[in-house]
This record gives structure tokens, sequence and C-alpha cells, in this order.
């Protein structure tokens, strides 16, 4: 059983990658960018909802914005836990790929 | 940015809102904004506010993919837990799963067999507007009903009532006695053949496998036959242009085949003949003349009420009857799908069931189903009672109370689904049994058909709410504060519903069991009974439409008594013992009474071993005797107020046949079923010039022990004077036997119920005994402590339990003493209810309530008294 899935995975990178400003909108950006597919907010929405219930992330409310009218954006960050999944993960991908070559890949495919 | 956002539609806002997943929050609806608001830069606002409709429909997925995420995640939560609390308890869960098995299984057996005996004939498109016409008879004594109409009646109907009647038919099967069918080696006496109308396939809906209805039966001569006749005749070869020879006078060409009618049908038919033949046989049976009859359908025009044509009887009659016949003769219209449950009348096609055989399961299923959820229950909330802290620390630690209901009503939907998913198992293996028992047969596919489905799933789903409320609701709903104090606390005052249950339970086994002994003893003692003529050793010989009977009579029955083992052979109009006919006789000037009555050959007594008390036998040496000799019982004499020896002599009138002889006397005998008395008889020998058409069987007494090799000789003659005439037998007693067909089917349906109901109050009484050593465990410790034996202990129980079973058998005995006496007047001939039957019950509950109480009686005495008292 995968502690994390790739979408997870995914949104949780990204979160860390934005620091002090993961919110909603720029995680959709950092995951478009990264995996080149398209992606919506309600498809990032289900996988945050799944994180914050394993308890991987957490998140808060941020100051109120004049952008948005006086109402605060909702931040994420990884919790602890949320770092031991990620790190665990890392782990078992490189065991998988110890001893198998990347640069093959490229006369592989 | 600027200040000021650009906001997408209003509208689409509100519905975004209600979207958006909880965990996300009001700041979901900014992110979208802010998209937004990036997309109008881009696009303009059209494209924007397309953009956003696309980011609602998604939206919409995920908010349905999320709730029926946490849905199933709520289940397969809860399925977990359920099942894992249910193995906690593995006793209590088997009896619960037992118990609501065998009850669900009771009900889908009676539910299946209720779906059965109600789909009768509907599967003919036009059933709802097919009706048999039937006839009602009224004369002085009685009232006839009948399904023989005139043959005319068909279509002068149909001629004077076109608005309403869009087609008739009519069968004429020439009452059932069967026709000799002979294929080259193969030759048969069938039953099941009839001569029908072309329209039978306008009316009727019949499969063809091969050929079609179009020209089927439009000229004489011609039959259209069943895939099982065709297999049977004709093995693999084509049936098609043979031909079959009738009763070795005709020939019917074979024009279709078409698939054999289904179970649920109230006649099976095996040959259809074309109706028009008969006019051209030797022997001219017209339909055409208001003589003769047949059996008539008609099939009305849509739209139109069966009232409208029943109005109209006046005045048909009026057109065609003469007018003495207007008042006795009464026609009804009865429509096709009420004739198996509700139909018995003179010479039906086939038997048909009854209504009360329905009711009377209906009722048993349902009671055992009832039975087995209130067993639930009790078990359930007993057992609970054992668990009232694990609730109460639940309940401190927030449950609400609707999670509780929802804990319990899952238990309750868990056990109850692997109730119904093993009684759906074990079902087709149990139905064969179940139709045996009833002597029904089925298809096993119908098992599975689509209403039967709905059945099944609701009844899961109806037996589950039943049976988990009551639970849910009670338990759930405890003040919090009693569940500490002491664990006996709990329900104290409901211990007596629960008793009252239990009474009930025992009780009902209790009847069941003497009921059931009584049904054995009545059917024993009618398969015993001395009915004064030798049934046992006779077989009857069907001979009506063979050479035996046109004239080889005396040849071929001098040949059998020749053979060693054949004592003794006679000829008969009817089935002795199994049916007679009636006319009309009348002594010194008296009305005319319809007496049963019997056309004889000579040797009847001796064949039957019946005794002639006074006067004397027909005998070959009179020759008057077969003019106007006859023979009557004591019922008779008796009826007339002659005495034995004033009998002898007597003159006796009938109408046609003018002066009749009273020549002796026989000691009664049952010539009818056990259900009636004997009634007065009249047996005349057969004229000799209408021997040929009245001699339809012959009877041959045999060694019963082994009959088998006399057949063989018997075969053997036979087919040297009949060589295309089929030699169809039966033994009499066999054939007797058939009356008692329903009587049968309720000792093996009560044989059955018995150990199931004793089973299902053993439950009862189980989970009673659970509840009452929790509740009075501590009322036990002390006693221990105070230094009681364990052996008084067990004995301060099983005196409680003494006692519900006494109440029980008290409220049962006089309750089956009076259903079974009334059963038993069906019977003429009956045995009586005996004290033996209400001591065994006594015995049997006894000893089974005693074991289903023992284990947890032991259990409960040897309890530490410690454990008990420690929360003091």
């Amino acid at each position: 059983m995968k502690i994390l899935t790739r979408a997870e995975e995914l949104i949780m990178l990204s979160i860390w990658r934005l620091h002090e400003d993961a919110y909603c909108v720029p995680i959709l950006e950092q995951a478009q960018k990264h995996s080149g597919k398209d992606w919506t907010l309600s498809g990032i929405y289900i996988p945050l909802g799944r994180l914050e219930r394993k308890g991987f992330v957490e998140s808060y409310l941020g100051d109120p914005t004049p952008e948005r009218g006086g109402k605060r954006k909702r931040y994420y960050r990884i919790t602890k836990s949320g770092f031991a999944a990620l790190k665990a993960v890392r782990h078992v991908e490189k065991s998988m790929w110890d001893g198998l070559s990347e640069t093959a890949l490229d006369e592989l495919t | 940015m600027s200040p000021s956002m650009i906001n997408p539609p209003k509208k689409y806002q509100r519905m975004m809102s209600r979207l958006i997943p909880s965990h996300i929050g009001k700041s979901g609806l900014g992110d979208f904004d802010e998209l937004y608001g990036a997309q109008v830069a881009r696009v303009g606002k059209k494209k924007a506010n397309r953009w956003y409709r696309k980011q609602l429909v998604y939206a919409l997925s995920a908010y349905l993919i999320e709730t029926s995420g946490w849905f199933v995640r709520i289940t397969k939560n809860s399925f977990k837990t359920t099942f894992r609390r249910l193995s906690k308890s593995p006793g209590l869960t088997i009896i619960n799963v037992s118990g609501l098995t065998i009850g669900i299984l009771c009900f889908l057996l009676v539910g299946i067999y209720y779906q059965h005996e109600t789909s009768y004939d509907r599967f003919h498109k036009n059933s709802h507007r097919i009706y048999r016409i039937t006839s009602e008879t009224r004369s002085s004594q009685s009232i006839k009903h009948s399904v023989l109409t005139p043959g005319p009646l068909a279509s002068s109907l149909k001629m004077d009532y076109s608005p309403l009647i869009e087609e008739t038919v009519r069968f004429w099967n020439y009452w059932g006695l069967g026709f000799n069918v002979q294929y080259k080696d193969k030759v048969f006496n069938e039953i099941r053949f009839t001569y029908v109308d072309p329209s039978i396939f306008s009316v009727f809906d019949f499969e063809f496998v091969i050929g079609d209805s179009e020209n089927a039966l439009n000229a004489p001569f011609e039959v259209v036959i069943t895939e099982s006749m065709a297999d049977k005749y004709f093995g693999w070869s084509d049936p098609i242009g043979q031909q079959l020879r009738i009763n070795d006078g005709y020939n019917l060409t074979v024009v279709a085949v078409v698939r054999d009618l289904p179970v649920n049908s109230h006649f099976h038919f095996g040959f259809l003949a074309s109706l028009s033949s008969l006019e051209q046989m030797p022997w001219r049976r017209s339909m055409e003349g208001w003589g003769e009859f047949c059996v008539t359908y008609a099939m009305l025009k849509a739209e139109v009420s069966p009232i409208e044509l029943e109005m109209q009887w006046a005045q048909f009659k009026s057109k065609y009857l003469p007018a003495d016949s207007r008042e006795r003769i009464h026609w009804h219209l009865q429509n096709i799908e009420e004739i198996h449950l509700k139909s018995h009348m003179e010479n039906e096609f086939e038997h048909n069931s009854q209504v009360s055989h329905i009711q009377l399961l209906l009722i048993i299923g349902s009671f055992i189903l009832i039975i087995s959820i209130i067993n639930y229950v009790n078990l359930t909330t007993a057992h609970s009672s054992l668990r009232i802290k694990e609730i109460g620390v639940r309940k401190i630690m927030g449950s609400q109370r609707s999670q509780l209901i929802a804990q319990f009503m899952g238990e309750a939907c868990l056990t109850v689904t692997s109730a119904v998913l093993l009684s759906l198992i074990l079902l087709p293996g149990i139905l064969p049994y179940f139709l045996n028992f009833i002597q029904k047969e089925m298809e096993p596919s119908l098992l599975f058909s689509i209403d039967l489905w709905i059945f099944y799933i609701l009844v899961g789903l109806i037996v589950t709410v039943l049976a988990g409320s009551y639970p849910a609701f009670t338990l759930s709903s405890l003040p919090v504060g009693n569940l500490f104090s002491n664990t006996s606390g709990f329900d104290m005052r409901k211990s007596g519903p629960r008793k009252i249950l239990v009474i009930f339970q025992i009780s009902l086994a209790a009847i069941l069991i003497i009921c059931a002994l009584t049904v054995q003893k009545q059917v024993r003692f009618i398969q015993n009974f001395d009915t004064h003529f030798s049934k046992d050793q006779i077989v009857i010989l069907r001979t009506n439409m063979t050479p035996i009977a046109h004239g080889n009579y005396e040849t071929f029955v001098d040949e059998i008594t020749k053979c060693h083992g054949i004592q003794s052979a006679t000829g008969m109009r009817t089935i002795t013992g199994f049916n007679h006919l009636k006319e009309g006789f009348s002594t010194s000037g008296g009305p005319f009474e319809m007496i049963p009555f019997f056309l004889v050959r000579h040797d009847f007594s001796q064949t039957f071993g019946m005794e002639v008390l006074t006067g004397r036998d027909f005998s070959r040496d009179y020759a008057t005797d077969s003019d106007d000799a006859i023979l009557v019982n004591e019922a008779f004499i008796q009826q007339m107020g002659w005495s034995l020896d004033e009998a002898v002599g007597q003159p006796i009138h009938h109408q046609g046949w003018g002066q009749l002889k009273t020549i002796g006397v026989v000691k009664n005998f049952n010539f009818e079923s056990l259900h009636s008395s004997i009634s007065p008889l009249v047996i005349k020998l057969i004229w000799p010039r209408r021997h040929e058409p009245l001699t339809d069987y012959i009877a041959v007494r045999l060694d019963p022990e082994e009959p088998e090799p006399y057949l063989t000789v018997i075969e053997q003659i036979w087919k040297k004077f009949a060589p295309n005439s089929a030699f169809d037998y039966f033994f009499l007693d066999d054939k007797i036997e058939t009356f008692y067909a329903s009587e049968i089917v309720v000792r093996n349906l009560t044989a059955l119920f018995v150990p199931l109901a004793i089973f299902i109050s053993c439950l009862g009484l189980l989970g009673l005994v659970s509840f009452l050593v929790v509740q009075r465990s501590k009322e036990f410790a002390v006693r221990k402590v105070f230094g009681a034996q364990p052996i008084r202990l067990f004995q301060l129980v099983v005196k409680e339990f003494a006692f519900l079973n006494l109440y029980s058998l008290i409220i049962a005995w006089p309750i089956s003493f009076i259903v079974a006496s009334r059963w038993l007047t069906n019977f003429s001939y009956r045995t009586q209810t005996t004290v033996n039957h209400f001591i065994f019950s006594f015995i049997l509950l006894g000893l089974t309530s005693m074991i289903a109480i023992l284990f947890h009686t032991v259990n409960a005495i040897r309890q530490n008294p410690v454990e008990r008292l420690r929360h003091e």
C-alpha cells in the first residue's frame, strides 16, 4: 500500500516548494507546470482533503487580503509526518531504482 | 493587482460555493475568483465565463466523488467494526444467523410458491380476456357445476354477439378417457389428447417449433403435437407429414410441432387434433347438435367487460333452448386466470389446486419469519445488556445517538444480509424437497426471474429494518448514569413481554406437534382401513375403444383367468372405488332420486371380493339377469327402509330402463373416498347390446405379492387380441390413494414444520435464558456466598422454565384439540386425537427446552461470586 498517491506526492512537493505562498492557486500552477497535465482546482481539492485527513498536511488561514475583498486565504504546509511520508516514498523509490540504469532509459524508449 | 477584482457572475459563484469541499472552506471561492480574473485578462469575459462553467462541472463531479467516497469509507469502516464485533460473540452470531436464515428461507419458499400458483395461465398474451364458459344445471336435488357446454354454443355466441366476442374455441377430449395412439411400433394410451378448433391458436399462445399457426388444423384429420410427444413417437426424425393411427380406426397427419405447455397452465395437452375430423368419423360426433357437449372458451374483444355478455344470457337461452331447460341451465363466464385456484367442477381437464393451501402456507411462512425476527430482537437486546459498559463508554466519549443507532442497524444489516445470502445459497438445494413435499412441480429457472429478485431484496430490507430497529432505538436511548451502577439494572421491567413471547413460541410448537401427530395417525388409518373390497389385489386395464371391448371380451377374460395366479376378472364402466355414475331410481311410486350406480360384467363381486348377504349374485345361468337384475348395498336398503329379507325381489324403477328387480344385497363397501360415508348403491349388468361401448375397464384380481410375472403374461395375451392398442394398466390402490393427495400434502407439511418450530422455540428459550441469567447473576452470586449448593440454583432456574412450559401447554392443548378435531371432520371415517399425543408433546418440548437452557444455566451457576459482586 502506497503511502502517497502520485497526485498527493505532486501536491505535497508543490506545497514544499512554495513555502509561505502555498495556497490552492499557486499549487495548481506548480502541479500543471511540473506534470505538464491539465489540472483543475477541484482536482486539487480532493487530494488536499485526503492529505489533511491523513495528517500529512495542515492548513491555516492567512491574513485578510485586499484582493479578496477582505477574505482570508487558506494556506497549506507540510507536517512532520508529511515529511516522513515524503522521506519514505523517496526511500522506496531509491531502493526500487537501485541498480537500474537511468541513462539506459533513453536507449530503451 | 488592482484592488477591484473582476468577479465571476454571482450565479456561478453561488453554485460554486455549494460545491467546494468543506475542508477548503470560503477560501476556495476566492481561488476561483483569482483564476477567473486571470482568464478574463487572457481571453476576455465571455470565454472566461465558459471556463468557469467548465470548472463548475469539474467541481460537481469532485463533489459527488467526495460524498460517495465518504459514504464508501463509512460503510467500509463500519463493515469492519461490525464484523469484528460480531466475531467477538460467535455463539450469538451463529444462532442469530441460523434463526434468521430459517425464517427467511421459509418465507422465500412460501413466496415462490405463491408467485407460482398465482401465475397460472397468465403467459397467454390475452389471458385477461379469455373466459371459459361453465354450466350450472339445477335439478330438484342438486346443482351440478360442470365445464361441459353444448357444442353449438361457441359459434352461436360468436355469431350473435360479434361486437363483444372476438373468437371462440371448442375442446373435445372424450372426457379424459384417452385415445390409443400408434406410430409404427410405438403405441400408447394418451389422455392428454384433445380435438380443438383451429381458432385455439388465436386465443391461446403456443410457441411453434416446426410449422406455424396459419393453416394448422383447418382441415380434418390433422394434428399438432408437442415437442415431448414428437420425441416420444418420432425420436429424431421429422414428424411433419407422418401419420398417427388413432384407436386403430383412423389416421391423423402431423402438421406442426409446438413447445410443451409450461407447468403453470390449467391444461397440458400433447396432441391437438382438428375438431372437424369428428364429423367424418364413422360414429359421427357432430358438434352442431345441442345434445353434444364440449369445453368452450371465448375471448372477448378488448375493452369489453364480461358483464356485457352475461347480461345477454336470458335472451340467448330463449333463442336456443327449449322452454323447460331455460330455468334449469345457467351458463357463466370464468376467466382462465381464476381456474387453477378456484375451479373444482366436474370434468375439469386436470385436478386444480385450492386457495386454502396457499393461505395456509402464507400464514405458516409469515409466522416463522416473524418468530425468527422476534428471536433476533430478544437475543440481541439480552446480549447487549452485557455490553452496556461499552455503550456507556461510547456515549461518554461523545458518540451521538445517531451513531449508536447506525451501529446497531449496521449489525442487524450484516446479520440479516448473511442470513439472506445463506438462504439464497440453500434455496436451490431445498426447493426440490419442498416441491416434493407439496407435490408440485416447478421449473427451477423461475427461481431467478426478476420479480423474485426484487422480492428477495425487499425481504432483506424489511427484515433488517424490523430486526434492527428495536435494539437500535432502545439501547441507544439509555440514560448514561444507570450504565455503570450494575449490570443487572437493565430493563428489569421488560422480562414480561419476553416471557410471553417464549410462551407463544412453545405453544405454537406444541400445537404443531399435536396436529402433526393427529394427521399422521389419520393418514395411516386411511391407508390401513378395511374398505371391504380387495383394492390391493386389483389391476385395472383400460379397454375402451379397443378390440377387446369390441367383441373379444369373453375370450380375452377366459384366457386370462386360465392363467396361474390370476383368480378372476370382470369388466366395468367406471373405476370401482374411484368414480361412479349416478342415475335416477325410484321405488314403488316414490320420487326419482339420483343414486350411485355401477355398470359391470359378470364375476364382478368375485373379482372385488364383495360379499353377497342375501339373495344371489349375477349369474350366467339366468339369461334375464342382463336385462333387469340389480344388486344393491346395505345402505340402499336402509334408505328404502327394507329389511335384509324384504329386499330380495323388490322392484326398482328407472326412467329409461323401466322396471328392475333386486336379486341380492351386497355388504357395504367404501366405493367413495373415506371423506364420505357409504352412500346407497345400485349395481347392474351391462346390456349385451351395449357391451362394446360400455366396457371401458377390465379389473383383474392378482396375487398382490408378485404381480410382475402375471402382468407380463396378461400383456402377451393382450397383444394377441389388440396388437395396435396400448397395454395401459394401473393398480387400483394407487389410483385410490390419489383421493388423499391433499391430506398427504398436509401431513408432509406439518412434519416439515414441526422440527422447525421446535428449533425456533429453542432459540427463543436461549434468548430468554441468557437474559434471565444475566439479570439474576447478582442474586446467584449472593446465594452462593451464603453457601447455596449449585444444584439448588439449577433447580431454581429449571423451576422457572418448567412453569413457562406448563403455561404454554395449557394454552396449546385446547387449541390443538379444537383445530385437530375440526380437520378430522373432513372425514366420515376418522381417528381421534389421543392423550398420548398431548403427553408426547409435553415430553418432547420439555426435553428440548431443558437442553437449550442447560449450557447457560450451568455457566451461570459455576461463576465465581466475586466477579459479580465486584462493583458493589
